[in-house]
């Protein structure tokens, strides 16, 4: 990297990719999209701070909501996931806590709170995103209720559920969004994409 | 936004990513950095594993297109594994950066390239393409790395699963199995048996399949696969416990192994978990109530689970559950495992704030004074940490004078088998049982019987025989997946991923695996025949 050629070339493939965004993104960014309802099972859950979180009322909040599941010890799918949270939520800024994140552990026997607010950490979670646990039949219940039920849990896929309050219905997601195409979501959310 | 803002923007953003770019080694950085081999090595293993540059700051990368990541939140391992085989994970499939596939081209029609030169890596992981110029998954984080890091880590990946582990060769693979001379001969034997029956059966088919494609269409696909005969060392360790270490040692300098498998010895686990951690060797579900709870980074042993400390922990979960108020009483033989499961007790109670009275068993115990302490007043609940005699025992001067204060009942001590708790403790006192409930299990317990009727075995030890036979069935498993890397950290990564095979578990409910999981059962019931109710307690929740 100490080569000048070198740091040219950086520099036009940042050019490049700057400007191809659009484009690239379409080509690299493979997700699918599509609109359903979900039945969301009465189960309490519970937080980081091992506080009980009655799931329905949970998600039927004034705020847009996005959820995902994950597992503390996962690689690659979930720290992406969790990292894209991240981003999200410093984008938003002082609006994070009008946003509502939900990790649900697909792990729920090892992922106590203990393990689950270190990891929250790890991510930088502010105020606003919650990792729930609960028995693992409960969390079979939610996986089957949003159509996301693995039996082995290695074979999960990269969901995000999101939910404007208004809205009875669930976007769902299945794949990787850039944090720009996550911030899009949001607004669409929230009514403001122009 | 116009062109024009979007161009300026661009340029704005281009600014600041350049002058955050690292330029030719920094002044400070010499510093940080020894460059003797070893040293860079270590300085790339950081890198990889724990996301640490030189001076200590965590690696920055960019992922999915404009995501910033630190070294703290993930690094290369979370992605490509200890063994840097990487492999598939959900929808995606993560491509090996080992020294054996980075150094060789890919052939494959899958991300297709030449062989890469520090060059190649280097644009590689700040560009994101390969040296091909096919560009990565945007799941591939662009690294923003300092040339000396950037060097120190490819010297590191180079190093990272490029020759086979010791242990193994094109016809033999080795393990051992520890014991300590003290253990009873017949629970030894119980073990031993069905490891060698295991073995036997395994190398039979392997002699099957061998002949089969070595001849056969398949042969060059099957060529390296896993059909090496299985060989089984006994180390047996007698003497101090301080003295183990080097007798395996000895026994490793003769005939290195690929793994350590099952196992059981007298006290605790730990030196063979040292061992087992220092010489980097998988050591695979020991028969142990007594673990080393160590670090994450403890990642070479496997145990079913923590033992006499999930034990204590239950027992502590289900006291607070229930505001129990008063001292605890603890009854338990010294010397025995029972006195561990007191201490255990003892550790995770000092972190709440339970008072413990210990009673420890000695030769000709006043058994009419160890009642009254549990009977009278003050008491909080009774713990008994004893074997079936002793039991009987305490049974015995209780007569029919329970104490008020619930009583618990360790099941570890009784090897799982509660049926032996006398009256009047089995209708009264709870059960802590960390393992599958008799009624789960019996399905199982068939399977194992048959099998082992096959094999001329008599089932006599369901927790030991059951214990064996499912660490054959993981090494087995993990090994059938292993393809021609005979790598232990690899063989440790799929095992990671064995999920599936929790279904086949016999003593032990509800395994859940992963990396950093090095205890595969995280609770246990609370058998209370007082109210035929089980409650299943994973401490922490
Ligand atoms: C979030 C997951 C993730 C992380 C973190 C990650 N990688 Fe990767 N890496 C991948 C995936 C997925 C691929 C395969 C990309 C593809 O198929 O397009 C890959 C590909 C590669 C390749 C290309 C291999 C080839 O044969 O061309 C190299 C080299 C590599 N990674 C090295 C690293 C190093 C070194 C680190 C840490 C500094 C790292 N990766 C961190 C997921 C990751």
């Amino acid at each position: 990297m100490s080569h000048p050629r070198h740091t040219i070339k950086i520099f036009i493939t940042l050019l490049f990719l700057f400007f191809s965004e659009q484009h690239s993104s379409a080509a690299k960014f493979e997700f699918q999209k599509s609109i359903a309802n979900y039945q969301i099972p009465d189960v309490v859950l519970t937080n980081q701070d091992g506080k009980k979180v009655p799931l329905i009322p949970f998600l039927d909040s004034e705020k847009p909501v996005m959820l995902e599941f994950i597992f503390a010890t996962c690689t690659t799918i979930c720290p992406v996931m969790s990292v894209s949270f991240t981003n999200l939520q410093r984008r938003l800024g002082k609006d994070t806590e009008k946003l509502r994140l939900v990790s649900v552990s697909i792990d729920p026997e090892h992922d106590t709170p203990s393990i689950m607010n270190k990891y929250l950490n790890r991510y930088n979670a502010q105020n606003g995103w919650d990792f729930l646990t609960g028995s693992k039949e409960d969390i079979d219940l939610i996986m089957k209720a949003f159509d996301a039920y693995v039996s082995d849990k290695m074979n999960h896929q990269p969901l995000t559920f999101m939910r404007s309050p208004e809205e009875k219905q669930w976007v769902r997601v299945n794949g990787f969004l850039s944090g720009k195409e996550m911030m899009k979501e949001y607004q669409k959310l929230i009514g403001q994409d122009l | 936004m116009n062109k024009i803002n979007e161009l300026l923007i661009s340029i704005f953003v281009l600014f600041l990513t350049c002058a955050s770019l690292p330029f030719p080694v920094q002044a400070d950085a010499s510093k940080t950095i020894d460059n003797s081999a070893s040293d860079m090595i270590e300085l790339g293993r950081k890198i990889y594993q724990d996301g640490e540059l030189g001076d200590g700051s965590p690696v920055k990368a960019i992922v999915l297109g404009d995501i910033e990541v630190t070294g703290d939140q993930f690094t290369c391992l979370n992605c490509h594994r200890r063994s840097g085989l990487g492999g598939p994970e959900g929808t995606k499939y993560v491509l090996a950066t080992n020294g054996g596939s980075l150094l060789v081209p890919r052939v494959d029609l899958y991300m297709e390239r030449p062989a890469y030169t520090y060059e190649t890596f280097a644009e590689a992981m700040t560009l994101g393409v390969n040296p091909k110029g096919t560009p990565f998954d945007p799941i591939m984080p662009i690294y923003d790395l300092p040339e000396p890091e950037m060097r120190a880590l490819f010297g590191y990946l180079k190093t990272l699963s490029n020759k086979y582990s010791p242990g193994v060769n094109d016809v033999e693979l080795h393990i051992a199995t520890v014991v300590s001379k003290d253990i009873d001969p017949q629970l030894k034997n119980e073990m031993l048996q069905v490891l060698n029956a295991f073995i036997d059966n395994k190398n039979a088919q392997t002699r099957h399949e061998k002949k089969r494609y070595t001849s056969g269409p398949f042969y060059h696909e099957y060529r390296n696969k896993a059909y090496r005969q299985w060989v089984l060392h006994i180390w047996e360790v007698s003497g101090p416990a301080e003295s183990w270490a080097g007798q395996l040692e000895t026994y490793y300098q003769q005939q290195p192994v690929f793994a350590m498998i099952s196992g059981v010895v007298s006290g605790d686990w730990n030196p063979i978990h040292n061992f087992s951690r220092e010489k980097k060797l998988p050591c695979l579900l020991p028969n142990t109530d007594l673990p080393t709870i160590g670090s994450p980074a403890d990642f070479y042993t496997l145990y079913f689970s923590k033992g006499l400390t999930l034990e204590a922990q239950t027992l502590h979960s289900d006291l607070a559950g229930n505001n129990t108020n008063g001292d605890i009483v603890q009854i338990y033989r010294q010397g025995t495992i029972g006195e561990k499961g007191a201490q255990a007790s003892e550790k995770v109670a000092r972190a709440g704030k339970t008072e413990i009275i210990n009673l420890p068993l000695v030769e000709n115990a006043d058994w009419q004074e160890i009642k009254q302490k549990t009977i009278q007043p003050g008491v909080g609940a009774v713990v008994l940490w004893l074997g079936a005699d002793d039991l009987e025992k305490y049974a015995e001067v209780l007569g029919e004078h329970l104490s008020s204060a619930p009583v618990y009942v360790s099941s570890s001590l009784l090897n799982g088998e509660y049926d032996l708790i006398p009256p009047p403790l089995n209708r009264a006192a709870k059960i802590i049982h960390p393992f599958k409930l008799k009624e789960d299990q019996q399905a199982r317990l068939r399977q194992l019987e048959v099998w082992l009727k096959q094999n001329n075995i008599s089932m006599s030890n369901p927790r030991i025989q059951g214990q064996t036979y499912f660490a054959c069935l993981l090494l087995n498993g993990g090994l059938k997946h292993i393809k021609r890397y005979y790598y232990r950290e690899f063989f440790l990564d799929l095992l990671d991923h064995g999920e599936r095979m929790s279904l086949y578990s016999i003593n032990y409910p509800r395994l859940s695996f992963g990396p950093e999981q090095r205890f595969l059962a995280k609770g246990a019931y609370i058998i209370d025949p007082a109210t035929v109710k089980n409650h299943w307690v994973i401490p922490g929740h």
